[in-house]
């Protein structure tokens, strides 16, 4: 569909209280970031956030898991 | 409780009733057109979105019809006691045939009316100050979703031409809804209103020049047509 073109998925993660870590509490697919923003806010708003920040997944640079990654969690020591 | 009518002329009450009644019944039906697309968004999110527009503008007008009982003295009972046939402003009497359609009214029409709420939250007649500050901060978004999406959508000469002409009746619409030059004077004398209708004119064109500038509208051009003026219904009347 032409008003699809050019779409990010945006990573949202908020916490509830200053002294908590930010949690990933979802997605949102958007043309840019304002509207990121401001579907996240709508979407994710059950909750009185302290803090909600979106991220570009695109942005999100993967770190290579020291020990083997998945296989090694599910294996345990 | 003190009477919040003192140093209010006549006059102005009867003004400041029909545009509080004019604002309330068009964000009612703003609210109940925005539904109708609340589940038809070209996105998931759009439609969230609009659905989270759609309790605002309800709600907003929930809040004005209650400030209209404080202003009448008299409290409703429900909404059958409020007159609502004859306020409703043209494009907001039909559903909207397609998205970009809405988007226009987003942009033109709903800006409007939060002109001159914004003009209503320095008032010095609290119960109007009390319940306009809320308003403004949340169609902070309903702004931003419809300029984001005319840009996008405009994009398409073929959208963008149909979205420049009904822009074009929203505009002249919305341009006439603030009142002839002179109008509403009394309020802004009297402190109740931050502007009278033609700095709200002015101030919602500069709000929209972007807009119609992105849709190649020349909007100089356009004049009101105060000939089509109805004042008992603060709107003008349909055209030919």
């Amino acid at each position: 569909m032409p008003v699809l073109d050019h779409v990010e998925i945006y990573e949202v993660f908020a916490r509830h209280r200053r002294e908590e870590p930010l949690r990933h509490v979802g997605t949102v697919t958007a043309p840019n970031v304002e509207m990121a923003r401001l579907y996240a806010r709508v979407i994710y708003d059950e909750d009185m956030w302290d803090a909600m920040v979106v991220v570009p997944r695109a942005a999100m640079v993967p770190v290579e898991p020291r020990y083997g990654g998945s296989s090694r969690r599910s294996g345990g020591e | 409780m003190s009477d919040p009518w003192v140093g209010i002329e006549e006059d102005g009450r009867s003004t400041l009733q029909a545009l509080v009644h004019s604002l309330a019944e068009n964000k009612k039906l703003l609210g109940r057109r925005y539904s109708e697309w609340a589940v038809g968004g070209p996105t998931l999110e759009a439609a969230i979105a609009l659905s989270a527009m759609t309790q605002d503008e309800l709600g907003h007008s929930r809040v004005l019809y209650g400030l209209l009982e404080e202003l009448r003295g008299v409290p409703a009972t429900g909404d059958a006691d409020w007159q609502v046939e004859g306020w409703g402003l043209s494009v907001l009497t039909r559903p909207f045939e397609t998205w970009a359609h809405l988007i226009v009214v987003t942009v033109f029409l709903d800006s409007a009316l939060t002109t001159l709420v914004e003009a209503a939250t320095t008032s010095v007649f609290l119960p109007l100050q009390r319940r306009t500050r809320k308003m403004v901060e949340e169609e902070r978004y309903h702004a931003l979703y419809g300029s984001q999406w005319l840009e996008r959508l405009a994009r398409r000469p073929q959208v963008r031409r149909a979205m420049a002409e009904s822009a074009l009746q929203v505009f002249t619409e919305a341009m006439a809804w603030f009142g002839p030059p002179g109008d509403l004077t009394p309020l802004r004398a009297a402190g109740i209103l931050g502007a009278d209708a033609d700095e709200l004119r002015d101030r919602y064109f500069q709000r929209v020049r972007p807009a119609l500038e992105a849709l190649d509208l020349r909007p100089e051009a356009v004049a009101v047509p105060w000939d089509r003026w109805d004042p008992a219904w603060r709107r003008l009347r349909p055209g030919d």
